[in-house]
């Protein structure tokens, strides 16, 4: 017996499937992944269909499920085959950024943020691209409030620094 | 809450108050310390610089994402978990008055059964009247949802399989043309770099529906449906259906629209194209 939520997630998933292959991406750091990110998602979120409830906001629920698949399958798997990620600290070059048509600024923000470490990447994304408010990145992320803020000051800092004419900041503090 | 005053702002703090997320009473003591302690406020500025328009740079990627293979992808997941049963309705008005449409999961599932060759009618689910009501006035943008629900379940792979061919084409234009009471030669509709792949006679709430699909080798499907609903003549507008762009406009009593995943400027111009081509 179908119902609501049901419903919901079926008619639902197209409209969020690029901001998926996106997250993919941002995540693994490559197209073919992030593809198979959005796949995976798509099977994962119609089996678990039931669980969705109606009216709350869809796009966080798969975000939730393509993050669970990318940790739990798809990373450990890339782990164990060696493909490319040593560690959570890991650096990722972004594989498809020659392709993506935009203009020398907006690559440069890629580039810089694809340099960030895993962590403080993702915190940034879902903060400042997907526009999740802290409790929400920190309930997506099963991390405190406090680590999401400080990963998106560490982020700050490393960009901040990048930037023309940075000026000399103190050690930090206060941890 | 503790006094907090004689506490120095965290690395944590400034990010929470450059993000419009520091709590309402601690600003003041945030404005307090940066006022006083120049090492604070060098921190400060240095972590303000590091923010960037990243959703600007990052809107990029979404215009790069392969929209085709992941429809694709979802349609195959869908259809292999059909919907079991129909279910009770979720429609009416909400507060404001806006339409709250069936779930397109419902019309997914008819339309699956209708691409598959299995129902004889070529009839569209009526929208409003699914499950027995019917409002006096049918809203006059019913048709194009409906018509944008069916288009939005094409991908590149439905149409492309379909050979070039203008003979059949001519043919399946004629029967249209005959159900609409308009001439539709194969030059009329004609749209420059898209191929035309298939000419379709529906309905909608009994009246005709023509729905003639192109292939654009970059954007997908493009759908120029026409309806003989009875219509005042009006100007092209541009709206979404289904994440998909829409161009409509009314002339000589039918309606028209294109709808598909192109950009809305390139819509706009194969709107005046067709208006000028339907004419001649």
């Amino acid at each position: 017996m179908t119902d609501e939520g049901q419903l919901e997630v079926r008619a639902g998933l197209a409209a969020h499937l690029a901001r998926l292959w996106r997250y993919g991406l941002l995540l693994s750091g490559r197209r073919d992944a992030a593809e198979d990110l959005v796949q995976a998602t798509c099977v994962r979120a119609l089996e678990r269909s039931g669980q969705f409830m109606a009216g709350s906001r869809l796009d966080r629920w798969l975000f939730s499920i393509l993050r669970s698949i990318w940790l739990n399958e798809l990373r450990a798997r890339r782990i164990r085959q060696g493909e490319g990620i040593v560690d959570a600290e890991t650096h990722l070059v972004f594989d498809g950024l020659k392709q993506v048509e935009t203009n020398i600024l907006a690559r440069q923000v890629l580039t810089q943020v694809q340099a960030l470490p895993e962590a403080q990447r993702e915190t940034l994304f879902l903060v400042y691209v997907e526009g999740l408010a802290y409790r929400e990145a920190a309930q997506l992320l099963e991390v405190p409030i406090g680590t999401v803020m400080s990963r998106l000051a560490a982020a700050r800092e490393s960009l901040g620094r990048l930037s023309a004419g940075a000026i000399d900041a103190p050690a930090r503090g206060n941890e | 809450m503790g006094d907090f005053s004689q506490e120095r702002p965290t690395d944590a703090d400034l990010v929470a108050q450059l993000d419009g997320e520091l709590a309402a009473d601690r600003l003041a003591w945030m404005q307090d310390w940066l006022a006083r302690d120049a090492e604070l406020r060098a921190l400060h500025e240095l972590l303000a610089k590091g923010g960037r328009r990243f959703d600007e740079a990052f809107g990029a990627l979404l215009d790069a994402a392969p929209r085709q293979r992941l429809e694709s992808t979802l349609a195959g997941a869908l259809a292999q978990r059909p919907e079991a049963e129909i279910v009770r309705p979720s429609f009416g008005r909400r507060g404001s008055g806006s339409r709250v449409w069936p779930r397109l999961g419902l019309i997914a599932a008819g339309i699956a059964l209708f691409l598959a060759g299995a129902l004889a009618q070529a009839e569209l689910p009526l929208l409003s009247g699914m499950f027995g009501e019917r409002s006096s006035e049918q809203a006059e943008d019913e048709w194009r949802q409906a018509a944008a629900q069916y288009v939005s379940l094409y991908t590149a792979e439905t149409l492309s399989n379909i050979a070039d061919d203008p003979a059949p084409r001519e043919r399946e234009l004629g029967a249209l043309g005959k159900k609409l009471g308009l001439a539709l030669p194969l030059t009329s509709i004609s749209l420059p770099g898209l191929s035309l792949k298939r000419v379709q006679v529906l309905q909608y709430d009994g009246k005709p529906l023509g729905q003639i699909a192109y292939l654009d080798p970059h954007d997908g499907a493009l759908a120029l449906c026409i309806y003989d609903g009875g219509s005042a003549d009006r100007a092209p507008a541009s709206e979404q259906r289904v994440g998909l762009n829409v161009v409509y406009w009314s002339t000589r009593g039918r309606a028209f629209m294109l709808v598909g995943h192109l950009p809305a400027s390139r819509l706009q111009e194969f709107a005046s194209l067709l208006t000028r081509q339907m004419t001649l």
